[in-house]
């Protein structure tokens, strides 16, 4: 990359000298909509009074010298180009149309609408922040950039899966993840390995997507944009549109990037060395104070237990397996598309490579991605899109949880005693003899001796035909297609591990989802007498999604080497499953507006579903919004400081049909055999009435630009989820434990700010800032009755991620037992769990308030940008404080030097954590408010340095620019909780599952337009 | 002209690209429809064989239906390590107690499986319709053993009043909304006998296999035979394992072969209906043969109560295996009626040696046969230990010699607590490992705790007395 850069640099140097001579330069200046010619147009040789205009075809014609320089193309209405003479002599310009803020388009569901025209909330993230980002997806990006949006990272490996709540969660046993829509096509999202999906934290089936391909992320929040998508509008939706080619020269665009990965956090537990970890040993048996045993004792437990006490080399065993999982990965993106339009035919393509290594060895993700979108008119009336994206992923990752084979758990757990390699230099499983936890090496085991693989394959297509006709109306059928394949596989080694028991085992499974849409739409618009614009949708959708997977399970191989299934002794399990489900939509939308001052929406969608119950197979769903443009009102047409205020609202009933595919059908399930014979038996009830979850949303907001500078939204929110699907309790006696019903009911409401100010541009020096904002508060109204989920109590009118556990009341000073309140006056400790009773200690995985905020400084061709985002008031649980700071309930497990320096010894009056000693019955790491941690943090997600080389040098090159830049990405953490040893960033529901913490990454790049 | 054709067009296509209405009409392909899962003779099998796996399962015939009464009875004592079945040989469980709670599901869901089948109304070809009517006969018969199952778990014994203390609730069809109150014992009884004697009506002489771990209509006469011992039905109890024994082509296994037989992971010959627990079938670590077993969990030991009643030379001392670890009251022995570490020992369910018993007992209760009843009890005392003494003991005495074989033949098998019940005595243990040594007939806590899901759920069932 840097020979490039030193060979463009010689070769403008070599332009430069080139003596000046006088040339005419002509060309023909059209516009977009009409090819024909601008005449009129101002063309100015920039910094001299040397000028023409257009004439009536649009032609020019300038004399000017041969050195070069820049050429200025104005026109009333119409963006300024300048453009570089360079050595030609022909310079034909395309001109926009210049769009003010109001003007801009923004994309909604089955169209686009001006922002001015909005009734509904609505925020976009655009390609410049999605260009080149250092990520497999870009879920991660909208962090702190859409305000009323949490997204968050459920496992930091690369192509792991991000949570995105929208306005909050909106269900309390179906999902409540956006609906994901690109280019027009609701698509497959989330995770949806079968292997190595660690709880759907793993897979992302949007990994798919290059961000590189992405024009915009429109992210749709309130009923007035999201009930045109009817049942599957409740949570929210996510439109992604890609880029398009427009009319002009061809443009090529490569980027190219390479990165270093760390850990982002700097607060991350740390292991044991070998010399704290035999004090902890011998100590664990000397200070148990069920039994007397001598230092003596301890030492020859010691002595018989740890065998290796010097490595394959001779030297002192003292491993940090922290450290040797870890390293600087390296990151590599390389992107290049061509895009332009000639006769009627406007084209993108796009190739791109991505490659990521983690901080953790073993943990990667490369993904190869192509792209064709064309536009074709076959004539004034007819015209063709086909958009096709092909692409492939392989990722490599490791177990979360507390599963043995977490690597980011049995870094802390293993004995520093232990040598990675044995005396063969192989990976050590001598200790599966000494040492519990199956004789696991994680070093080994993510160098190559098991294997963990995901490998997915997608192609999105689809085809469309517009039919103009009579005026003003238009025709679009258009035909989808999403197929995805997950090919996964694992294998566990003969040696150590989970395999050593079975000779190896190895496991694989296939899966293809296939999508299929089909949607029609008529549009209709008219102006009436200047003032009164209509426009009109109608359509219907048709949607089929099909599901099957294949798995395969053997064990005992003959060797390490062989891997598949068909190598084993053993093939001992297959299995497999299909299943489908469809929706049938019509739908409306009507939209009005008079004079650009008053507005007015309206939304229907009728929907019906196989999901839904038979009684209740097809469901209505609706918006409708208001909007009022006050600064086009008399009253303040003189006040210049105000250049927009617009107030809008919108109420509307939109759905969640994330319910799972039959849950209201009456079934048998098979399986259930016996001596031989295959057996079913009624699995579930039938529930003729069971459908969809419902949304009634309203939303008021204020979108305001003052000054030229300060522009932003306020909006109030308050979404009510009713028809809730839960299990609700019937009498066993019936064979069965529970009727799934429509039940419960929730309450998210919650106001979101968002500002941006251009706060000086003055020449050359721009700097700009903004901020966001969400404050949000959730309430279960409805519940049949209480029930406990894991560390949380589910319970009316709380919030709906309300932790229930007894409150740590601290270590006994004088004997190092643990403590716990009583009760929820936490008036009387107690060190005897069961007197401690469970109560909602008053904190919640939910934040009291999010957001994110920005900066940005320009100088000449330098920028400079920062973004952040924060969360506030969010408590996270650390389930596995359960082992790692288990106070030697697990013996001989090792712990975190911060569990080390403050464990409770005699004499120390601040101890965080009790007395450690072996077989530990204290009970000390029972569920408490021990493991619970404000989760409040603040992380620069994003701070670029970019150069934008001059446009007279890179012209010289026939080049359009070229730009070079540093990013760091998670550069910095900050956390509130001194003693939240962990990344902050974990999933929605605040249960830190010891994933491999987020990223940090420091990259390089240089995009260059030709 | 042109506009309007591409007008029209544009309305034919939209119309002509709308599904039809069956595009929403999916259904499931790993499942089948309630309503359609019971629709041909195959069908009929498969519900039928998940209900055998129902009753196999480790809260079941798999383990604790067997274990749990044994655990309360004097049988058995408890090994220090025991937490499985802990709280039922303590009398503490709680009304939250998981085994009451898994089993009242499990058992209640056999119900209600084996109602689907019983009130579907399928017209199969003649040609299969005695194999229909075979099946539909065992949907009756393990629906009556579920139920006599569950009134012994829930219930008071059926000699104590009469059989008028709560029993379970009868559900005889599905209804989502149904809050049912308890019937009483001697109700369920009555649904026991309706169930098994419809059973009788319908099945065939052979079960379907031909093997024991499927049900017969002399599996069927033999738990019925069992039902009227215990509903003190004498007359109905002898007519029943009379036939058994008459006609049901089983025979004994021979001495030479007992101690073996055990170890064989079934009673061949003398099996009348055992649970199949093979490789596919068996509970693992959760049988019940590793409760006891030192290579399982060793929960659970023979108590001295018992094996001081079993002479050195008697084949059933097989089932005794010195465990020189066992210390104290704990000493001398492992019990190993149930042997394989894998859990591969089919469950006795019925087997021929308790026909022999119960005809001894009913025909002892009626009086006047003192010879036939010596000649029973002969048979099964001395096949184990065929040196012992003749029985010499006549007329009422001889009640308390059926009752002592029962408890040595049958030991393990889950019999002893009910036997104490029905017959009205107490529990005494002598080599008692628990906190509760002695047990009164018909004390509150020899039945088990309704659940508490159950009584959340149904605000018309009664708790039981003591919980």
């Amino acid at each position: 990359m840097i020979r490039k850069l030193l060979a463009i640099s010689a070769l403008l140097i070599m332009a430069h000298s080139l003596i000046a001579q006088d040339v005419t330069v002509s060309g023909k200046v059209t516009t977009i909509d009409d090819p024909s010619g601008l005449p009129g147009v101002n063309v100015l040789l920039k910094g001299t009074t040397n000028g023409a205009i257009t004439d009536v075809n649009g032609d020019y014609r300038l004399v000017v010298p041969s050195s070069g320089g820049t050429l200025i193309f104005s026109f009333i209405g119409y963006q300024t180009v300048e453009e570089q003479i360079g050595s030609r002599s022909t310079i034909d310009i395309v001109l926009d149309a210049e769009v003010s803020q109001l003007q801009e388009i923004v994309v909604v569901g089955y169209g686009s609408k001006s922002q001015e025209a909005l009734t509904g909330s609505v925020a976009t993230v655009g390609a410049d922040k999605l260009e080149q980002v250092p990520m497999a997806s870009f879920e991660q990006v909208l962090q702190g950039n859409v305000a009323g949006l949490q997204t968050v990272s459920l496992d930091g490996s690369p192509g792991g899966n991000s949570q995105i709540r929208i306005r909050g969660i909106g269900s309390i046993t179906a999902s409540s993840e956006p609906l994901y829509v690109v280019d027009g096509i609701p698509v497959q999202s989330g995770d949806i390995t079968l292997l190595n999906s660690n709880g759907n934290r793993s897979g992302n089936v949007m990994a798919s997507m290059n961000p590189n391909d992405i024009a915009s992320v429109t992210v749709l929040k309130d009923a007035a944009s999201t009930a045109i998508y009817g049942s599957r509008g409740a949570n929210g939706v996510i439109l992604i549109t890609t880029k398009r080619g427009k009319s002009g020269k061809p443009r090529v665009d490569f980027r190219s990037q390479v990165g270093f990965n760390s850990v982002a956090s700097n607060s991350l537990l740390e292991p044991l060395n070998a010399d704290q970890y035999t004090q902890l040993f011998l100590e664990g048996y000397t200070n148990n104070p069920n039994t007397t045993i001598t230092q003596a004792e301890a030492q020859a437990n010691f002595d018989s237990r740890f065998r290796q006490l010097t490595d394959a080399d001779g030297n002192r065993t003292d491993t940090n397996w922290l450290e040797e999982l870890t390293r600087t990965g390296v990151n590599h993106s390389y992107d290049l598309s061509l895009s332009g339009g000639t006769e009627g035919l406007n084209y993108f393509f796009s190739g791109g490579y991505f490659e990521q290594e983690s901080h953790i060895i073993g943990t990667d993700f490369e993904r190869f991605s192509t792209r064709m979108n064309l536009d074709f008119a076959v004539n004034d009336n007819i015209s063709i899109t086909n958009n096709l994206n092909v692409s492939h992923f392989d990722q490599n990752g490791m177990v979360d949880g507390t599963a043995w084979a977490n690597p980011m758990y049995n870094a802390l757990l293993l004995s520093p005693l232990i040598p990675v390699r044995d005396e063969q230099g192989r990976f050590n499983d001598h200790h599966k003899t000494y040492f519990p936890m199956g004789g696991n090496n994680p070093v080994g085991a993510l160098s190559g001796d098991d294997i963990r693989n995901t490998r997915q394959i997608r192609v999105i297509d689809n085809f469309s035909v517009t039919v103009k006709f009579l005026e003003d109306f238009s025709f679009r059928t258009q035909w989808n297609i999403d197929f995805i394949q997950v090919g996964e596989r694992q294998y566990k080694n003969r040696r150590y591990g989970d395999g050593r028991n079975s000779g190896g085992f190895a496991q694989e499974s296939t899966r293809l989802n296939r999508n299929y849409v089909g949607t029609q739409t008529l549009s209709y618009g008219k102006t009436l007498s200047d003032i009164h614009n209509i426009t009109v949708l109608a359509g219907y959708e048709a949607q089929k999604s099909d599901d099957k997977w294949l798995y395969g399970y053997a064990e005992n191989f003959p060797n390490d080497k062989l891997r598949n299934l068909a190598s084993a002794a053993d093939a001992d399990d297959a299995d497999g499953e299909r299943s489908e489900y469809s929706f049938l939509s019509i739908f409306s939308r009507v939209d009005y507006d008079y004079s650009g001052k008053y507005f007015a929406s309206f939304s229907i969608r009728r929907d019906g579903s196989s999901r839904f119950g038979i009684e209740e197979r097809w469901g209505t769903f609706g918006s409708f919004g208001l909007g009022w443009a006050l600064h086009e009102e008399g009253f303040l047409s003189g006040v210049d400081a105000i250049n927009n205020l617009k107030l809008r609202s919108s109420y509307g009933v939109t759905g969640n049909a994330a319910i799972g595919n039959f849950p209201s059908v009456g079934l048998y399930d098979y399986g259930f055999d016996y001596a031989g014979e295959p057996g079913g038996e009624p699995d579930q009830i039938s529930n003729p009435i069971l459908t969809w979850e419902k949304q009634n949303a309203f939303n008021l907001g204020l979108d305001f630009h003052l000054f030229q500078k300060v522009s932003g939204t306020v909006e109030y929110f308050n979404k009510v989820s009713s028809d809730l699907i839960l299990d609700v309790p019937v009498s066993r006696t019936t064979g069965f434990e529970e009727l799934t019903q429509n039940f419960g009911e929730m309450e998210n409401k919650g106001i979101e700010i968002a500002i941006d100010a251009n706060i000086v541009e003055s020449g050359d020096f721009t700097f700009d800032a903004g901020f966001n904002i969400t404050f949000l508060s959730n309430e279960i109204t409805k519940l049949q009755e209480d029930f406990d989920d894991g560390t949380k109590r589910r319970a009316e009118g709380m919030d709906f991620q309300s932790y229930f556990m007894r409150e740590w009341a601290g270590v006994d000073a004088d004997t190092g037992a643990p403590l716990w309140y009583t009760d929820a006056t936490r008036t009387e400790t107690t060190s005897a769990p069961e007197d401690a009773e469970e109560f909602f200690v008053g904190k919640s995985a939910t934040p009291d308030y999010y957001g994110g905020f920005n900066f940005q400084l320009g100088y000449k061709g330098f920028d400079l940008s920062a973004q952040f985002s924060y969360s506030q008031g969010n408590y996270l649980y650390d389930p596995s404080g359960f082992v790692i700071h288990g106070d030697g309930a697990f013996t001989p497990r090792g712990t975190s030097t911060w569990g080390f320096e403050n464990r409770w010894v005699p004499g120390k009056t601040d101890a965080k954590l009790p007395r450690h000693y072996w077989g530990n019955n204290d009970d000390g790491n029972e569920t408490s408010t021990r493991y619970l941690y404000d989760g409040s943090f603040t992380r620069l997600r994003n701070l670029t340095l970019s150069y934008t080389i001059p446009g007279d040098l890179v012209s010289k090159l026939n080049m359009r620019f070229a730009k070079v830049y540093l990013r760091g990405t998670n550069l910095l953490t900050f956390q509130k909780d001194e003693d939240a040893i962990l990344d902050p960033e974990q999933a929605i529901n605040g249960i830190a599952n010891r994933m491999v913490p987020a990223i940090k990454t420091i990259s390089f790049g240089v995009d260059l337009g030709l | 002209m042109n506009k309007y054709r591409n007008f029209g067009l544009a309305t034919i296509l939209v119309i002509s690209f709308a599904c039809s209405s069956d595009f929403l009409e999916l259904t499931p392909q790993q499942e089948v429809a309630d309503t359609e899962a019971i629709q041909n003779l195959d069908d009929y099998k498969s519900a039928v064989t998940a209900i055998y796996n129902k009753i196999s399962l480790a809260n079941w015939y798999g383990r604790y239906f067997i274990l749990v009464p044994d655990v309360m009875s004097d049988d058995v004592k408890q090994h220090p390590s025991a937490n499985r079945a802990r709280d039922y040989a303590e009398y503490d469980a709680l009304d939250s107690d998981g085994i009451a709670r898994e089993l009242w599901e499990d058992v209640y869901e056999a119900v209600n499986a084996a109602n689907a089948i019983i009130n579907s109304s399928v017209d199969v070809p003649d040609a299969v319709k005695a194999e229909k009517d075979h099946l539909v006969g065992e949907a009756y018969a393990l629906r009556g053993l579920a139920y006599f199952d569950m009134v012994r778990l829930w219930g008071q014994a059926y000699a104590i009043n009469g059989g008028s203390s709560p029993g379970v609730p009868i559900v005889l069809e599905f209804d989502v909304s149904n809050e049912p109150s308890r019937n009483t014992v001697a109700e369920v009884y009555a649904q026991v006998l309706s169930d098994m004697n419809m059973a009788l009506a319908l099945m065939s002489n052979e079960s379907r296999s031909g093997e024991a771990t499927l049900l017969s209509a002399f599996a069927v006469k033999a738990l019925l035979a069992r039902v009227y011992l215990y509903m003190e039905d004498w007359q109905n109890a002898r007519t029943m394992s009379d036939d058994v024994i008459a006609n049901g082509g089983y025979s004994l296994i021979t001495n030479a072969n007992y101690a073996e037989q055990w170890a064989l992971g079934t009673m061949g010959s003398e099996a009348i209906f055992e649970i199949a627990m093979t490789t596919n079938d068996n509970r693992g670590s959760d049988a019940l043969g590793r409760m006891y077993i030192v290579e399982g969990y060793g929960d659970y030991l023979p108590s001295s109560d018992w094996s001081n009643l079993i002479p050195a030379d008697d084949a059933r001392r097989s089932w005794l295996l010195a465990d020189p670890n066992l210390t104290g009251d704990f000493a001398p022995d492992r019990m190993v009626k149930y042997p394989s570490i894998t859990g591969e020992d089919n469950t006795p369910v019925v087997r021929l040696a308790e026909m022999y018993l119960i005809r001894a007992e009913a025909n002892a209760r009626i009086g006047g046969n003192d010879a036939a009843v010596q000649a029973d009890i002969n048979t099964i005392r001395q096949r184990a230990y065929p040196a012992a003494a003749a029985v010499s003991a006549a007329g009422a005495a001889l009640v308390d010699e059926v009752l002592l074989e029962r408890r040595k033949e049958l030991a393990f098998e889950g019999h002893r607590l009910w036997d104490l019940m029905r017959t009205g005595g107490d529990v005494v243990r002598t080599n008692c490992t628990s906190s509760v040594c002695t047990v009164a007939n018909g004390a509150d806590r020899v039945v088990l705790p309704i659940p508490l899901d159950e009584i959340n759920a149904n605000p018309n069932i009664q708790q039981n007395p003591g919980y």
